[in-house]
């Protein structure tokens, strides 16, 4: 019977566990990756070209919208999941668990800009006038965190059960 | 507690914060969603007021999601760079409720009285830059709120920029009417507004009275350069005073030009219109009076004199008269009556011939008074001769 860290799992278990976290971490690497570090290619391939400004006026503004850290993070979000798939029932889980909500709160932070999206349009774009959009979205980036949050909570919970006598 | 129940407590929890965050996400996508197509902008429904032309433009938008659209506003503001005001506008703040339809009105205002003529000539001939503020806002509570704004210059390229009038030339169009020729050009310098149509011309004299009309064909396409003839027809003077015939002076007019324009009034430009006049009886000059026997009761009288018809385009026709005047008044004789025919810009060099009484001969100055009878007036022009 295979054994990871502290869990003695069947090969079939096993198994259905690598499967159920390369399902979810490809989704994940899917969407917190791929998508954000290949956004201007991707929007390339699905809005027409004459639909879009002048590349030397898109590719600053989205730029600044996706932060570059954001791949990054998705990356490690990407193996974490992979990880909590596997792992879980494990002593490792509880902080895996924790890193997890950890990392995801830090993603949906630069994702929605610490909660207000603020864009600024370059001059080109609008006849010489500088423009500025703001969207706040701080309940929603909120809402969205909660999850995590919990997340966290549950993994420190399973951290001090496992640590405990 | 028991950890699992913990555990269990936490994941219930998890679960239901998972559903909330993706129907709030979900109700705001939604409430835009399927709320674009129920945006429609109504009929502009403008009105004056004075001074203050408004314009109501209504944006009525049908609210079909689950969160009310609340606090929506605009603002709009529009200077030129002196900081005048040319146009302002607001709406809102409106909240459309879930489920219902409202309609946001934009009212733009533009207070006339703000543009004057000199503005507008001003915008017309001048490229400048203009100043926009703008800003827009909405709310989706508590979820999203948006606020937009911008403001900069924008570059005005005005539809008579260098606009230049040349010299005029007068030639005479028909025997009652003076054709006089303007060049006019321009740079058509706005992206946005082609100028085409038919300008028109008015002359008035200094007493305020219209002395010419014309007209000039204009077609300059946007940043493209025109040039052509302001055409303006005077009337010939049936009329002149004494002043007019004898003496050159610079006549001074004002024509009034209106060029077409493009929604807002044809740009009227005054136009100081200068005219060198040349008198049609120019350096009147009288000669030596020679007498020679005639009969027992008058001499013969030769009076040389001359005149230049110093006019563009009058000429000078009619009969000239004279009298010989002694010093104290007591008339001494009368000259033939002479046709005068002269051409525009031709010299007469003649003789008056006529009868004085015998008596007379011998002064050594006379008095002559010559009468002219032309087709703009009659004059008596009195000269001292000399025997």
């Amino acid at each position: 019977m295979p054994k990871i860290l502290d869990l003695e799992l069947k090969a079939s278990s096993l198994a259905l566990r690598v499967i159920i976290g390369i399902i979810a971490a490809g989704i994940t690497f899917l969407l917190l990756y791929y998508l954000p570090a290949n956004f201007l290619s991707l929007l390339g391939q699905f809005v027409p070209a004459q639909a879009l400004p002048d590349p030397s006026i898109l590719n600053p503004l989205l730029s600044s919208l996706v932060n570059p850290s954001l791949p990054m993070i998705g990356l490690l979000l990407t193996v974490l999941v992979f990880l909590e798939c596997l792992l879980r029932g494990s002593k490792a889980y509880g902080p895996i668990l924790l890193l997890t909500g950890l990392s995801f709160i830090a993603y949906l932070y630069l994702l929605f800009h610490g909660g207000t999206i603020t864009i600024t349009l370059p001059a080109s774009l609008l006849m010489g006038t500088s423009a500025g959009v703001a969207v706040d979205l701080t309940t929603i980036m909120l809402l969205l965190m909660l999850p995590s949050i919990l997340n966290i909570i549950k993994g420190a919970v399973l951290m001090t059960k496992k640590s405990g006598p | 507690m028991k950890t699992s129940t913990i555990v269990k407590s936490l994941n219930v929890l998890i679960i239901i914060t998972i559903i909330i965050a993706i129907g709030a996400v979900a109700a705001v996508a939604m409430t835009i969603a399927q709320s674009a197509p129920y945006v429609s902008i109504g009929q502009f429904s403008p009105n004056m007021t004075g001074t203050v032309a408004r314009i109501d433009i209504p944006v009525t938008i049908g609210n079909r999601g689950y969160l009310a659209f609340a606090d929506l506003n605009a603002r709009l503001s529009l200077k030129d760079s002196n900081g005048t005001t040319f146009v302002e506008g607001s709406g809102g703040p409106l909240t459309i409720p879930a489920g219902s339809t409202s309609t946001f009105v934009l009212t733009i205002t533009i207070d006339t009285a703000q543009i004057t003529p000199e503005v507008l000539q001003g915008l017309m001939t001048n490229s400048q830059s203009l100043t926009v503020n703008a800003s827009l806002g909405g709310a989706i509570p508590p979820m999203v709120s948006l606020t937009a704004s911008a403001s900069g210059n924008f570059y005005w390229g005005a539809p008579f920029k260098n606009l230049q009038m040349g010299s005029p030339t007068f030639i005479t169009y028909n025997s009652t009417h003076l054709l006089t020729m303007i060049p006019v050009s321009f740079d058509n310098d706005s992206p946005y507004f082609p100028v085409s149509g038919q300008g028109s011309v008015r002359v008035l004299d200094a007493n305020g009275q219209q002395v010419g009309s014309g007209k000039i064909d204009i077609n300059a396409p946007t940043n493209s350069h025109f040039s052509g003839n302001l055409q303006i027809y005077f009337v010939m003077p049936t009329t002149l005073t004494e002043s007019l015939l004898l003496n050159d002076t610079t006549l001074n007019f004002n024509a009034l030009i209106e060029l077409p324009s493009f929604g807002m009034g044809a740009l009227t430009l005054p136009y100081p219109l200068t005219f060198e006049w040349g008198a049609p009886i120019k350096d009147l000059t009288v000669g030596n009076l020679q007498t020679t026997a005639h009969n027992a009761t008058h001499a013969r009288v030769t009076l040389p004199f001359s005149f230049k018809d110093n006019s563009a385009f009058l000429p000078v026709q009619g009969a000239l008269t004279s009298t010989i005047l002694l010093i104290n008044g007591t008339e001494a004789g009368t000259g033939d009556s002479y046709m005068l025919n002269v051409s525009p810009g031709t010299t007469l060099s003649d003789n008056l011939t006529g009868y004085m009484k015998n008596e007379a001969v011998g002064q050594t100055s006379y008095i002559l008074r010559l009468n002219f009878q032309t087709a703009y007036g009659s004059f008596i022009e009195e000269v001292t001769l000399h025997a």
